[in-house]
Protein backbone atom coordinates (compact mmCIF):
# COMPACT_ATOMS: atom_id res chain seq x y z
CA UNK A 1 0.00 0.00 0.00
CA UNK A 2 3.16 2.23 0.69
CA UNK A 3 4.68 1.29 -2.24
CA UNK A 4 1.89 2.07 -4.67
CA UNK A 5 1.25 5.47 -2.66
CA UNK A 6 4.60 6.59 -3.44
CA UNK A 7 4.46 5.59 -7.00
CA UNK A 8 1.02 7.73 -7.46
CA UNK A 9 2.91 10.59 -4.94
CA UNK A 10 5.93 10.26 -7.91
CA UNK A 11 4.01 10.14 -10.71
CA UNK A 12 1.77 13.26 -9.31
CA UNK A 13 4.91 14.94 -8.89
CA UNK A 14 6.68 14.09 -12.05
CA UNK A 15 3.17 15.35 -14.28
CA UNK A 16 3.29 19.07 -12.40
CA UNK A 17 7.07 19.69 -12.93
CA UNK A 18 6.70 18.57 -16.64
CA UNK A 19 3.43 20.91 -16.50
CA UNK A 20 5.40 23.60 -15.06
CA UNK A 21 8.59 23.40 -17.03
CA UNK A 22 6.19 23.32 -20.19
CA UNK A 23 4.69 26.49 -18.52
CA UNK A 24 7.99 28.39 -18.43
CA UNK A 25 9.57 27.10 -21.64
CA UNK A 26 6.13 28.92 -23.63
CA UNK A 27 7.27 32.30 -24.58
CA UNK A 28 5.84 35.82 -23.01
CA UNK A 29 3.01 36.47 -25.06
CA UNK A 30 2.24 40.62 -26.09
CA UNK A 31 -0.82 40.61 -23.42
CA UNK A 32 1.45 38.97 -20.80
CA UNK A 33 4.41 41.25 -21.17
CA UNK A 34 1.92 44.14 -21.06
CA UNK A 35 0.01 42.55 -18.19
CA UNK A 36 3.29 41.77 -15.99
CA UNK A 37 4.65 46.16 -17.10
CA UNK A 38 1.37 46.93 -15.62
CA UNK A 39 2.28 45.17 -12.62
CA UNK A 40 5.36 46.04 -12.04
CA UNK A 41 4.55 49.80 -12.14
CA UNK A 42 1.73 49.48 -9.58
CA UNK A 43 4.11 48.31 -7.17
CA UNK A 44 6.21 50.63 -5.22
CA UNK A 45 9.51 48.12 -5.94
CA UNK A 46 10.34 49.39 -9.44
CA UNK A 47 13.38 47.37 -9.79
CA UNK A 48 11.76 44.47 -12.05
CA UNK A 49 9.95 47.29 -14.57
CA UNK A 50 13.37 46.85 -16.98
CA UNK A 51 13.15 43.26 -17.46
CA UNK A 52 9.73 44.32 -19.61
CA UNK A 53 12.09 46.17 -21.95
CA UNK A 54 13.66 45.42 -25.03
CA UNK A 55 17.80 45.42 -23.96
CA UNK A 56 18.08 46.61 -27.45
CA UNK A 57 16.32 49.83 -26.63
CA UNK A 58 18.60 53.00 -26.60
CA UNK A 59 17.58 54.06 -23.15
CA UNK A 60 17.48 50.52 -21.73
CA UNK A 61 20.59 50.90 -19.39
CA UNK A 62 19.38 54.38 -18.23
CA UNK A 63 16.06 53.15 -17.44
CA UNK A 64 17.26 50.50 -15.32
CA UNK A 65 17.31 53.09 -12.74
CA UNK A 66 13.95 52.43 -10.44
CA UNK A 67 14.06 56.96 -10.09
CA UNK A 68 13.62 56.94 -13.81
CA UNK A 69 10.46 55.17 -13.87
CA UNK A 70 9.14 57.10 -10.58
CA UNK A 71 10.08 60.60 -12.20
CA UNK A 72 9.77 60.66 -15.76
CA UNK A 73 6.46 58.27 -16.40
CA UNK A 74 5.05 56.70 -13.32
CA UNK A 75 4.81 58.28 -10.15
CA UNK A 76 4.82 56.35 -7.27
CA UNK A 77 1.88 58.26 -5.87
CA UNK A 78 -0.47 57.17 -8.67
CA UNK A 79 -0.74 53.78 -7.94
CA UNK A 80 -2.81 52.49 -9.10
CA UNK A 81 -2.71 52.41 -13.31
CA UNK A 82 -4.71 50.66 -15.20
CA UNK A 83 -5.69 50.82 -19.13
CA UNK A 84 -8.71 50.71 -20.77
CA UNK A 85 -9.65 50.22 -24.84
CA UNK A 86 -6.65 48.38 -25.00
CA UNK A 87 -6.00 46.78 -28.77
CA UNK A 88 -2.99 45.50 -30.66
CA UNK A 89 -2.39 46.26 -34.24
CA UNK A 90 0.98 44.52 -35.72
CA UNK A 91 3.82 45.06 -33.54
CA UNK A 92 1.96 48.10 -31.44
CA UNK A 93 -0.61 48.10 -28.48
CA UNK A 94 -2.90 51.16 -28.34
CA UNK A 95 -4.56 51.74 -25.02
CA UNK A 96 -5.90 55.00 -22.53
CA UNK A 97 -4.41 54.96 -19.12
CA UNK A 98 -5.26 56.36 -16.28
CA UNK A 99 -3.90 56.89 -13.07
CA UNK A 100 -5.26 57.11 -9.16
CA UNK A 101 -4.51 60.78 -8.64
CA UNK A 102 -5.48 62.27 -12.37
CA UNK A 103 -1.82 62.71 -13.70
CA UNK A 104 -3.22 60.39 -16.91
CA UNK A 105 -6.98 60.62 -17.34
CA UNK A 106 -7.73 58.48 -20.20
CA UNK A 107 -4.25 59.19 -21.55
CA UNK A 108 -3.35 57.97 -25.04
CA UNK A 109 -0.20 55.17 -24.57
CA UNK A 110 1.04 53.23 -27.25
CA UNK A 111 3.53 50.87 -26.38
CA UNK A 112 5.73 49.14 -29.79
CA UNK A 113 6.53 45.59 -29.34
CA UNK A 114 9.82 43.89 -30.07
CA UNK A 115 10.94 40.20 -29.33
CA UNK A 116 14.01 39.02 -27.28
CA UNK A 117 16.31 36.31 -28.33
CA UNK A 118 13.89 33.78 -26.54
CA UNK A 119 10.49 34.72 -28.64
CA UNK A 120 9.53 36.62 -25.52
CA UNK A 121 7.59 39.84 -26.14
CA UNK A 122 9.59 42.96 -24.59
CA UNK A 123 8.43 46.72 -25.17
CA UNK A 124 10.47 48.28 -27.76
CA UNK A 125 9.07 51.85 -26.99
CA UNK A 126 6.14 53.69 -24.93
CA UNK A 127 4.64 56.49 -26.44
CA UNK A 128 2.37 59.23 -24.60
CA UNK A 129 0.01 61.19 -25.87
CA UNK A 130 1.98 61.46 -28.98
CA UNK A 131 5.61 61.80 -27.57
CA UNK A 132 7.61 58.76 -27.47
CA UNK A 133 8.66 58.75 -23.63
CA UNK A 134 11.03 55.40 -23.44
CA UNK A 135 12.75 53.85 -26.52
CA UNK B 1 30.96 78.44 -41.37
CA UNK B 2 33.02 74.81 -41.40
CA UNK B 3 34.04 75.64 -37.82
CA UNK B 4 30.39 76.67 -36.73
CA UNK B 5 29.28 73.16 -38.39
CA UNK B 6 31.42 71.55 -35.97
CA UNK B 7 30.61 73.50 -33.06
CA UNK B 8 27.68 73.02 -33.62
CA UNK B 9 28.01 69.14 -33.88
CA UNK B 10 29.52 68.82 -30.74
CA UNK B 11 27.89 70.65 -28.15
CA UNK B 12 27.40 68.08 -25.82
CA UNK B 13 23.75 67.54 -24.56
CA UNK B 14 21.95 70.40 -26.08
CA UNK B 15 22.43 69.20 -30.19
CA UNK B 16 19.80 67.88 -31.24
CA UNK B 17 20.16 64.40 -33.32
CA UNK B 18 18.06 62.82 -35.60
CA UNK B 19 15.59 60.12 -35.05
CA UNK B 20 16.84 58.40 -37.56
CA UNK B 21 20.63 58.08 -36.42
CA UNK B 22 19.60 57.47 -32.67
CA UNK B 23 17.45 54.28 -33.39
CA UNK B 24 20.76 53.14 -35.67
CA UNK B 25 22.04 50.08 -34.30
CA UNK B 26 25.27 48.25 -36.49
CA UNK B 27 25.57 45.23 -37.69
CA UNK B 28 28.89 43.03 -37.70
CA UNK B 29 30.53 42.50 -40.83
CA UNK B 30 34.03 40.38 -40.33
CA UNK B 31 35.26 38.85 -37.27
CA UNK B 32 38.74 37.16 -36.96
CA UNK B 33 39.80 34.72 -34.03
CA UNK B 34 37.84 35.28 -30.12
CA UNK B 35 35.48 38.10 -30.38
CA UNK B 36 32.64 38.19 -27.98
CA UNK B 37 29.17 39.96 -27.48
CA UNK B 38 28.49 41.37 -24.32
CA UNK B 39 24.75 42.65 -24.05
CA UNK B 40 22.93 44.97 -22.10
CA UNK B 41 21.85 42.81 -19.70
CA UNK B 42 25.66 41.56 -19.26
CA UNK B 43 25.43 38.17 -21.00
CA UNK B 44 28.11 37.26 -22.87
CA UNK B 45 28.20 35.12 -26.45
CA UNK B 46 30.14 34.92 -29.44
CA UNK B 47 29.60 37.64 -31.75
CA UNK B 48 29.02 36.27 -35.46
CA UNK B 49 29.08 37.85 -38.69
CA UNK B 50 25.59 39.18 -39.06
CA UNK B 51 24.74 40.07 -35.57
CA UNK B 52 22.79 42.57 -35.17
CA UNK B 53 24.49 45.09 -32.12
CA UNK B 54 21.78 47.29 -30.58
CA UNK B 55 22.76 50.13 -27.30
CA UNK B 56 24.40 49.17 -24.98
CA UNK B 57 26.11 46.30 -26.22
CA UNK B 58 29.51 45.77 -25.92
CA UNK B 59 32.22 44.12 -28.29
CA UNK B 60 35.35 42.69 -27.09
CA UNK B 61 38.04 41.05 -28.90
CA UNK B 62 40.86 39.46 -27.67
CA UNK B 63 44.55 38.98 -28.33
CA UNK B 64 44.92 38.36 -32.25
CA UNK B 65 41.48 39.00 -32.87
CA UNK B 66 39.55 41.69 -34.47
CA UNK B 67 35.82 42.91 -36.02
CA UNK B 68 33.89 45.36 -38.16
CA UNK B 69 30.90 46.75 -37.63
CA UNK B 70 28.51 48.62 -40.12
CA UNK B 71 26.34 51.28 -38.58
CA UNK B 72 22.79 50.46 -40.48
CA UNK B 73 21.97 53.83 -40.74
CA UNK B 74 24.36 54.64 -43.48
CA UNK B 75 27.57 53.21 -44.74
CA UNK B 76 29.66 54.31 -41.27
CA UNK B 77 32.07 51.61 -40.15
CA UNK B 78 33.83 50.62 -37.42
CA UNK B 79 37.09 48.49 -37.20
CA UNK B 80 37.58 46.74 -33.88
CA UNK B 81 41.38 45.61 -33.47
CA UNK B 82 42.86 43.31 -31.16
CA UNK B 83 42.33 43.55 -27.12
CA UNK B 84 40.09 46.46 -27.33
CA UNK B 85 36.15 46.84 -25.72
CA UNK B 86 34.06 48.97 -27.36
CA UNK B 87 30.58 49.89 -26.18
CA UNK B 88 27.55 51.31 -28.42
CA UNK B 89 25.78 53.88 -25.83
CA UNK B 90 23.86 56.50 -26.00
CA UNK B 91 22.97 59.58 -24.07
CA UNK B 92 19.94 61.40 -23.17
CA UNK B 93 16.73 61.49 -24.28
CA UNK B 94 14.35 63.38 -26.54
CA UNK B 95 15.69 65.93 -28.79
CA UNK B 96 19.05 65.44 -26.57
CA UNK B 97 19.66 61.72 -27.36
CA UNK B 98 22.80 61.50 -28.83
CA UNK B 99 24.56 58.18 -29.75
CA UNK B 100 28.13 57.28 -27.88
CA UNK B 101 30.78 54.97 -29.32
CA UNK B 102 33.19 54.59 -26.72
CA UNK B 103 36.36 52.68 -27.55
CA UNK B 104 37.18 52.13 -23.17
CA UNK B 105 40.62 50.10 -24.09
CA UNK B 106 41.77 49.13 -26.95
CA UNK B 107 41.60 50.41 -30.82
CA UNK B 108 39.49 51.04 -32.87
CA UNK B 109 38.80 52.97 -36.40
CA UNK B 110 35.59 54.47 -37.68
CA UNK B 111 34.76 56.04 -40.58
CA UNK B 112 31.40 58.55 -40.81
CA UNK B 113 29.84 59.45 -44.02
CA UNK B 114 28.71 63.17 -44.19
CA UNK B 115 25.19 62.76 -42.53
CA UNK B 116 24.18 66.42 -42.05
CA UNK B 117 23.58 66.14 -38.54
CA UNK B 118 23.59 62.22 -37.41
CA UNK B 119 27.21 62.16 -36.33
CA UNK B 120 27.47 60.39 -33.28
CA UNK B 121 29.93 61.08 -30.47
CA UNK B 122 32.54 59.03 -30.13
CA UNK B 123 35.27 58.96 -27.21
CA UNK B 124 37.02 57.19 -24.62
CA UNK B 125 36.54 56.54 -20.90
CA UNK B 126 38.55 59.57 -20.33
CA UNK B 127 37.53 62.00 -23.21
CA UNK B 128 34.43 62.34 -25.80
CA UNK B 129 33.92 64.08 -29.04
CA UNK B 130 31.38 65.40 -31.87
CA UNK B 131 32.70 64.32 -35.27
CA UNK B 132 31.36 65.32 -38.66
CA UNK B 133 32.17 63.71 -42.02
CA UNK B 134 35.12 62.16 -40.39
CA UNK B 135 37.45 58.96 -40.29
CA UNK B 136 39.40 59.11 -37.17
CA UNK B 137 41.71 56.34 -34.92
CA UNK B 138 40.85 55.98 -31.23
CA UNK B 139 43.43 54.68 -28.90
CA UNK B 140 42.63 53.73 -25.42
CA UNK B 141 45.54 52.51 -23.18
CA UNK B 142 45.26 50.24 -19.81
CA UNK B 143 45.67 53.57 -18.00
CA UNK B 144 43.21 55.54 -19.40
CA UNK B 145 45.08 57.37 -21.65
CA UNK B 146 43.46 58.12 -24.81
CA UNK B 147 44.85 59.36 -29.04
CA UNK B 148 42.19 60.73 -30.96
CA UNK B 149 43.73 60.98 -34.34
CA UNK B 150 41.85 62.45 -37.23
CA UNK B 151 42.29 61.05 -40.95
CA UNK B 152 39.87 63.38 -42.35
CA UNK B 153 37.08 65.60 -41.62
CA UNK B 154 37.42 67.31 -38.16
CA UNK B 155 36.48 66.54 -34.72
CA UNK B 156 36.14 68.52 -31.46
CA UNK B 157 37.29 66.67 -28.55
CA UNK B 158 36.52 67.64 -25.22
CA UNK B 159 38.26 66.54 -21.74
CA UNK B 160 38.96 67.81 -18.53
CA UNK B 161 36.46 70.63 -19.47
CA UNK B 162 38.50 72.24 -21.99
CA UNK B 163 38.07 71.10 -25.61
CA UNK B 164 40.22 71.56 -28.93
CA UNK B 165 39.05 71.04 -33.24
CA UNK B 166 40.92 68.70 -34.82
CA UNK B 167 41.18 68.85 -38.37
CA UNK B 168 42.63 66.32 -40.46
CA UNK B 169 46.05 64.81 -40.21
CA UNK B 170 46.12 66.00 -36.50
CA UNK B 171 45.82 64.05 -33.25
CA UNK B 172 45.75 64.96 -29.87
CA UNK B 173 46.65 62.79 -26.54
CA UNK B 174 44.10 62.85 -23.53
CA UNK B 175 45.40 61.83 -19.80
CA UNK B 176 42.47 61.45 -17.92
CA UNK B 177 40.70 63.41 -15.82
CA UNK B 178 43.46 66.31 -17.91
CA UNK B 179 42.78 69.13 -20.48
CA UNK B 180 43.33 67.40 -24.08
CA UNK B 181 47.52 67.81 -24.52
CA UNK B 182 49.06 69.34 -27.32
CA UNK B 183 47.93 68.77 -31.00
CA UNK B 184 50.81 67.44 -32.72
CA UNK B 185 50.66 66.67 -36.36
CA UNK B 186 49.91 63.05 -37.79
CA UNK B 187 50.39 62.33 -41.96
CA UNK B 188 47.46 59.35 -41.82
CA UNK B 189 50.43 56.36 -41.37
CA UNK B 190 49.15 53.22 -39.17
CA UNK B 191 49.76 54.13 -35.84
CA UNK B 192 51.32 51.73 -33.51
CA UNK B 193 49.02 50.92 -30.69
CA UNK B 194 50.91 48.28 -29.22
CA UNK B 195 54.29 50.24 -28.97
CA UNK B 196 52.22 53.03 -27.49
CA UNK B 197 50.41 50.99 -25.47
CA UNK B 198 53.24 48.88 -24.10
CA UNK B 199 55.11 52.34 -23.92
CA UNK B 200 51.93 53.70 -20.94
CA UNK B 201 51.98 50.25 -19.59
CA UNK B 202 55.61 50.66 -18.41
CA UNK B 203 54.71 54.72 -17.46
CA UNK B 204 52.21 53.31 -15.15
CA UNK B 205 54.36 50.24 -14.01
CA UNK B 206 56.99 53.36 -13.23
CA UNK B 207 54.68 55.32 -11.25
CA UNK B 208 51.27 53.56 -10.84
CA UNK B 209 50.17 55.71 -7.58
CA UNK B 210 50.43 58.92 -10.07
CA UNK B 211 48.38 56.66 -12.90
CA UNK B 212 45.87 55.72 -10.42
CA UNK B 213 45.53 59.41 -9.45
CA UNK B 214 44.43 60.18 -12.61
CA UNK B 215 42.00 57.70 -13.04
CA UNK B 216 41.19 59.69 -9.86
CA UNK B 217 40.65 62.77 -11.27
CA UNK B 218 38.85 61.66 -14.12
CA UNK B 219 35.78 59.60 -11.91
CA UNK B 220 35.65 62.94 -9.77
CA UNK B 221 34.77 64.79 -13.17
CA UNK B 222 31.99 62.05 -13.33
CA UNK B 223 30.86 62.63 -10.26
CA UNK B 224 30.99 66.33 -10.54
CA UNK B 225 29.08 65.79 -13.44
CA UNK B 226 26.21 63.75 -12.11
CA UNK B 227 26.32 65.90 -8.77
CA UNK B 228 25.77 69.08 -10.91
CA UNK B 229 22.19 67.71 -12.35
CA UNK B 230 21.25 66.59 -9.20
CA UNK B 231 20.58 69.84 -8.12
CA UNK B 232 18.46 71.07 -11.42
CA UNK B 233 17.03 67.45 -11.26
CA UNK B 234 15.49 68.99 -7.48
CA UNK B 235 14.65 71.89 -9.22
CA UNK B 236 12.30 70.05 -12.18
CA UNK B 237 10.99 67.61 -9.58
CA UNK B 238 9.78 71.00 -7.45
CA UNK B 239 8.15 72.93 -10.55
CA UNK B 240 6.23 69.02 -11.33
CA UNK B 241 5.02 69.15 -7.77
CA UNK B 242 3.60 72.74 -8.43
CA UNK B 243 2.37 71.84 -11.59
CA UNK B 244 0.71 68.48 -10.52
CA UNK B 245 -0.77 70.15 -7.78
CA UNK B 246 -2.80 72.91 -9.85
CA UNK B 247 -3.28 69.69 -11.88
CA UNK B 248 -5.14 67.88 -8.82
CA UNK B 249 -7.42 70.63 -8.53
CA UNK B 250 -8.57 71.00 -12.17
CA UNK B 251 -9.11 67.39 -11.54
CA UNK B 252 -11.30 67.44 -8.69
CA UNK B 253 -13.20 70.51 -9.99
CA UNK B 254 -14.09 68.14 -12.76
CA UNK B 255 -12.45 70.60 -15.33
CA UNK B 256 -11.49 68.42 -17.53
CA UNK B 257 -10.40 70.75 -20.88
CA UNK B 258 -8.02 72.67 -18.62
CA UNK B 259 -6.91 70.03 -16.96
CA UNK B 260 -6.07 68.60 -20.73
CA UNK B 261 -4.31 71.65 -21.59
CA UNK B 262 -2.26 71.57 -18.07
CA UNK B 263 -0.95 68.07 -18.75
CA UNK B 264 -0.04 68.54 -22.30
CA UNK B 265 1.51 72.19 -22.00
CA UNK B 266 3.49 71.87 -18.09
CA UNK B 267 3.03 68.58 -16.34
CA UNK B 268 4.06 66.18 -19.55
CA UNK B 269 6.79 68.08 -20.59
CA UNK B 270 8.54 68.57 -16.90
CA UNK B 271 8.30 64.79 -16.25
CA UNK B 272 10.06 64.40 -19.60
CA UNK B 273 12.63 67.09 -18.85
CA UNK B 274 13.20 64.96 -15.16
CA UNK B 275 13.54 62.61 -17.59
CA UNK B 276 16.31 63.39 -19.10
CA UNK B 277 18.32 64.58 -16.13
CA UNK B 278 18.02 61.32 -14.69
CA UNK B 279 19.50 59.94 -18.27
CA UNK B 280 22.81 61.59 -18.03
CA UNK B 281 23.28 61.02 -14.48
CA UNK B 282 22.96 57.58 -15.12
CA UNK B 283 24.90 58.07 -18.46
CA UNK B 284 27.84 59.74 -16.49
CA UNK B 285 27.74 57.06 -13.57
CA UNK B 286 27.64 53.94 -16.37
CA UNK B 287 30.61 55.67 -17.58
CA UNK B 288 32.32 56.06 -14.66
CA UNK B 289 31.65 52.05 -13.94
CA UNK B 290 33.44 51.56 -17.48
CA UNK B 291 36.50 53.53 -15.55
CA UNK B 292 36.31 51.93 -12.65
CA UNK B 293 35.70 48.04 -14.24
CA UNK B 294 38.19 48.17 -17.05
CA UNK B 295 40.99 50.76 -16.54
CA UNK B 296 40.99 51.10 -12.72
CA UNK B 297 40.47 47.51 -12.13
CA UNK B 298 43.05 46.75 -15.32
CA UNK B 299 45.75 48.80 -13.55
CA UNK B 300 44.85 46.71 -10.06
CA UNK B 301 45.52 43.58 -12.14
CA UNK B 302 48.52 44.28 -13.66
CA UNK B 303 50.34 45.68 -10.45
CA UNK B 304 48.99 43.10 -8.01
CA UNK B 305 50.66 39.84 -10.62
CA UNK B 306 53.63 41.84 -9.74
CA UNK B 307 53.23 41.73 -6.49
CA UNK B 308 51.57 39.34 -5.32
CA UNK B 309 52.02 39.81 -1.58
CA UNK B 310 49.75 42.53 -1.88
CA UNK B 311 49.70 45.21 0.65
CA UNK B 312 52.67 43.41 2.36
CA UNK B 313 54.63 44.33 -0.47
CA UNK B 314 56.29 48.21 -0.23
CA UNK B 315 55.83 48.61 -4.17
CA UNK B 316 52.39 47.50 -4.07
CA UNK B 317 51.39 49.49 -0.92
CA UNK B 318 50.91 53.15 -1.87
CA UNK B 319 49.77 51.90 -4.92
CA UNK B 320 46.87 50.05 -2.62
CA UNK B 321 45.91 53.06 -0.94
CA UNK B 322 45.01 55.11 -3.61
CA UNK B 323 43.13 52.65 -5.12
CA UNK B 324 40.93 52.04 -2.17
CA UNK B 325 40.50 55.49 -1.50
CA UNK B 326 39.45 55.70 -5.15
CA UNK B 327 37.00 52.13 -4.58
CA UNK B 328 35.66 54.02 -1.40
CA UNK B 329 35.03 57.22 -3.08
CA UNK B 330 32.72 55.51 -5.92
CA UNK B 331 31.60 53.70 -3.45
CA UNK B 332 30.10 56.95 -2.24
CA UNK B 333 29.86 58.90 -5.31
CA UNK B 334 28.68 57.00 -7.95
CA UNK B 335 27.26 53.94 -6.80
CA UNK B 336 23.77 55.54 -5.09
CA UNK B 337 22.82 56.24 -9.21
CA UNK B 338 23.72 52.59 -10.27
CA UNK B 339 21.47 49.75 -9.77
CA UNK B 340 21.98 45.91 -9.40
CA UNK B 341 21.69 44.81 -12.72
CA UNK B 342 24.61 47.33 -13.75
CA UNK B 343 27.00 45.29 -11.88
Amino acid sequence: MKKAFAIILAVAAMAVLFSTCKKEAEPTTVDECISNFMDDINSTDRSEVYENLDSGSAQYNEAKATIFWDYALFPTTQIPYSLSSQSESGSTVSANLTSNGGLYSGTSIVFTMGEDSDKNAVISKITISGTVRFQ
Amino acid sequence: MMRRSIAAAAVLLAVSVSLAWSEAKAEAVFTEGKVDRKNASGKLSELEIGDKLSFGESVITGKASSAELKLSSGTSSIKIRPNTVFTIGERGTGPDRQTVLQTVVGQAAMKFERLGTKEPLVGTSSCIAGVRGTEVEILAAMDGTSVIAVRSGAVRLESGGESVDLAANEAVEVRPGQAPGPKFAWIGKELDFSAWDKGKLEGYLADPVASAAKVGEQLAFYRASMDALIPELAKQKAAYDDAYARLKELVDAKKDDEAQKLREAEVFPLMQAQGTLILNIRYYALTALSLRRYVLGGMYVELKTRHPKGAEDPAFAPFLAVYSKLLADFETGIVPQLVEADI
